[in-house]
C-alpha cells in the first residue's frame, strides 16, 4: 500500500514537472505567434526593411540568415565527416579516440560568446576577414562542428557490423569501404547533424553580432568580405531600440519566421533520424 | 594427406584476444578443390579459426596471431601482405545472409564494382554468371533491379555467395551458412557447396554433423581451442582415432533434422 502511494506521488511529481516544461514552451510559442502573427504578410516576407525596421519587411534578413547557415554547413560538413571517419575508421588507439571525443563534447558546451570573441580575433583580426559574411560562416561552422561531428559519428557507429565485414570480406580497401559502405549507410545521420547544427546556428546571435552582420545599410553581400543582414540581429536591435509598437510587432514577426525556420530544420532532422534507425535495423 | 597439396595451412598457430588464448598449437591444412568441414562444440574456436584465415579479425582490439598461417606457402600475417588482395582471394560467407539495401543486381556485382570498375560494361554478364552458379538466376532474372531484401533467407544466402563468387576467390570460407535457413534452402546450399569445389577450395564451419558427412571431403575436429583430429571425412566418421572425436561425431544422425 505504502509503495503504491510512493509510486503514485512520484508519478504525480513527474507529471507536474513535464507539464510545467510543456506549458512554458507553449507559452513562448503562443506569445511569439500571438504577437508576431499580425506582422505576417506577403510584403513583410518579400520586401526590404526600411526606416530602421519601422517599415518594410525582412526579405534580405531571411535570405542573409539562410546564406550564413548554408555557408556554415558547407564549410563544416567535410571537416565533421573527415573527423568522424578518422575516429571511427582509421584510429585504432582508444586513448586518441577518447581525447578527441572529450574535446568535441567540450567544444559543444562552449558559450557561444566565446566563439564570437575567439572567432573574431582569429578570423576577423588575425586573418583579416573583418566583419563579413565569410567571418560569420567560419564562426558558425566551428560552432556547429561538434553537433555535426557527433551526429555523423553516431550514424557511422550505428552501421551494422555485418555491412562492414561483408565489405572487408570482398577485399574492399579503406577508401572503397568508406565510399560504398560507410557513407551510403550514414548519410541520413549527416543530414540530421547538419539540420540540428543549423537549427542551433539559426538561433545564435552572440557569435555573429559583431563579426558578420550589421543592422542597417546592407542588402545582400556582394562578396565574401561584405557583412550580411540576419534575422537575429534584426530582432535584437528592434527589441532593444524600437519605441513604436509597429516596429515591435515586426520584431515579433521576424522572431516567428526564425522560429519557423528552426522548426522546419528540427522536424526534418527527426524525420531523417527515424529513417536512419529503420535502415540500421534492416 | 601430406602428399596432397594444401592451399592454405596453419602451422603451430595460436590466437589470442587480449592476451587470452582462443586457439593454441593449431596445425592443419586445407586441400585444394576440397570441402573441409570444421566441427566442434560451441566455443571451441571454429569461427575464430575461419576469420583468422582471411584476416577479418584485424580490426578487433587485442587480437594477436602467433605461429604461421600460410596461403600457397606465403605467410599471411607477415609484413608486406596485401590484406585486401588476401581477402579477395579468401572469400567469406557469414552465418546470417547479409545483403545490402540495394537491388539484387547491385548486390551481385558489389565487390566487382570496386575491384574491377573498368569492367562495368560486363557487369550484367558477370551477374548472370554468378547468379547461375548459385542456382538463383531463374528465380530472379525478371526482378534483378528489385531490392535484395525481398528475397527469402535462402535466396539471400545464395545471393551473398554469388557476390563472393563474383570477385573470384580461390578459397571460400563459410561460417554455418545454413544455420538460419529452412531444410529446403539448406539442401540448395549444400548442393551449391558440392558444385563449387570444382573451381574453389571450401572451408565449412558447421554444427550439422549430417551435413558435414554429406558435403565434406575432409574434417577438422576442434575441441577447447586445439585441433584434436584432422583427416578424411568418412574415415573420421567411421574410424576416428580419438575417443573424444568418436563421442562427438557419433551423434551425427541423432540431432540432425531430416533434409
Amino acid at each position: 500500500m505504502k509503495r503504491e502511494v510512493v509510486e503514485k506521488s512520484a508519478l504525480g511529481v513527474l507529471a507536474i514537472l513535464t507539464g510545467t516544461g510543456v506549458l512554458l514552451l507553449l507559452l513562448i510559442l503562443g506569445s511569439v505567434i500571438w504577437k508576431g502573427g499580425p506582422a505576417l504578410s506577403w510584403e513583410f516576407l518579400f520586401e526590404a526593411s526600411s526606416d530602421f525596421g519601422n517599415a518594410g519587411g525582412i526579405y534580405y534578413q531571411t535570405v542573409g540568415t539562410l546564406l550564413l547557415m548554408l555557408g556554415a554547413a558547407l564549410i563544416s560538413m567535410p571537416i565533421a565527416l573527415g573527423t568522424a571517419l578518422y575516429l571511427t575508421e582509421y584510429t585504432q588507439s582508444e586513448t586518441v579516440k577518447k581525447v578527441l571525443r572529450n574535446l568535441i563534447y567540450s567544444l559543444n558546451a562552449m558559450p557561444t560568446i566565446l566563439f564570437g570573441l575567439v572567432g573574431y580575433l582569429f578570423f576577423g583580426v588575425f586573418l583579416n576577414t573583418g566583419v563579413s559574411w565569410l567571418t560569420g560562416m567560419l564562426i558558425l561552422a566551428v560552432m556547429i562542428l561538434p553537433t555535426l561531428q557527433v551526429s555523423i559519428q553516431e550514424a557511422i557507429e550505428g552501421i551494422p557490423e555485418k555491412y562492414r565485414e561483408t565489405g572487408m570480406s570482398l577485399g574492399l580497401d579503406h577508401l572503397a569501404q568508406v565510399r560504398s559502405v560507410i557513407i551510403p549507410h550514414s548519410w541520413h545521420g549527416m543530414i540530421t547533424g547538419v539540420l540540428l547544427g543549423l537549427a542551433r546556428a539559426a538561433g545564435e546571435t552572440a557569435a555573429i553580432m559583431f563579426t558578420a552582420t550589421t543592422f542597417s545599410g546592407i542588402l545582400l553581400p556582394q562578396s565574401w568580405a561584405d557583412p550580411v543582414p540576419t534575422l537575429q540581429t534584426h530582432i535584437l536591435v528592434l527589441a532593444q531600440d524600437a519605441v513604436n509598437s509597429a516596429a515591435l510587432t515586426k520584431a515579433w514577426g521576424a522572431a516567428l519566421i526564425l522560429l519557423f525556420i528552426v522548426f522546419i530544420l528540427i522536424s526534418f532532422s527527426f524525420l531523417l533520424r527515424g529513417r536512419l534507425k529503420m535502415e540500421a535495423e534492416l | 594427406m601430406s602428399k596432397i597439396k594444401n592451399v592454405m595451412e596453419m602451422d603451430n598457430a595460436a590466437i589470442f584476444y587480449n592476451g587470452k588464448p582462443v586457439l593454441d598449437k593449431v596445425c592443419c591444412g586445407f586441400r585444394v578443390n576440397a570441402v573441409t568441414g570444421v566441427v566442434g562444440a560451441s566455443g571451441s574456436g571454429k569461427t575464430t579459426l575461419l576469420r583468422t584465415l582471411s584476416r577479418l579479425n584485424d580490426r578487433v582490439g587485442g587480437f594477436r596471431v602467433h605461429g604461421q598461417v600460410r596461403l600457397e606457402g606465403h605467410e599471411i600475417y607477415g609484413n608486406g601482405t596485401d590484406v585486401y588482395q588476401l581477402r579477395r582471394r579468401v572469400g567469406m560467407v557469414f552465418q546470417k545472409p547479409v545483403v545490402f539495401p540495394k537491388s539484387i543486381f547491385k548486390n551481385a556485382v558489389f565487390g566487382l564494382k570496386h575491384l574491377a570498375p573498368e569492367m562495368k560494361k560486363e557487369f550484367p554478364q558477370a551477374a548472370e554468371r554468378v547468379l547461375r552458379e548459385v542456382f538463383l538466376w531463374d528465380e530472379v532474372k525478371d526482378r534483378l533491379h528489385k531490392p535484395a531484401q525481398t528475397l527469402s533467407q535462402g535466396q539471400q544466402q545464395r545471393l551473398a555467395i554469388a557476390r563472393t563468387l563474383a570477385v573470384d576467390p580461390e578459397i571460400i570460407l563459410m561460417d554455418e551458412p545454413t544455420s538460419s535457413l529452412d531444410p529446403k534452402s539448406s539442401t540448395a546450399i549444400e548442393e551449391l557447396i558440392v558444385s563449387l569445389k570444382n573451381r574453389h577450395t571450401l572451408v565449412l564451419v558447421t554444427h550439422h554433423l549430417a551435413q558435414a558427412r554429406r558435403v565434406c571431403d575432409d574434417l577438422l575436429f576442434l575441441n577447447e581451442g586445439t585441433v584434436w583430429e584432422q583427416g578424411g571425412c568418412l574415415e573420421m566418421f567411421e574410424n576416428p582415432k580419438r575417443k573424444e572425436t568418436h563421442e562427438y561425431l557419433s551423434r551425427w544422425n541423432v540431432d540432425e533434422p531430416a533434409v
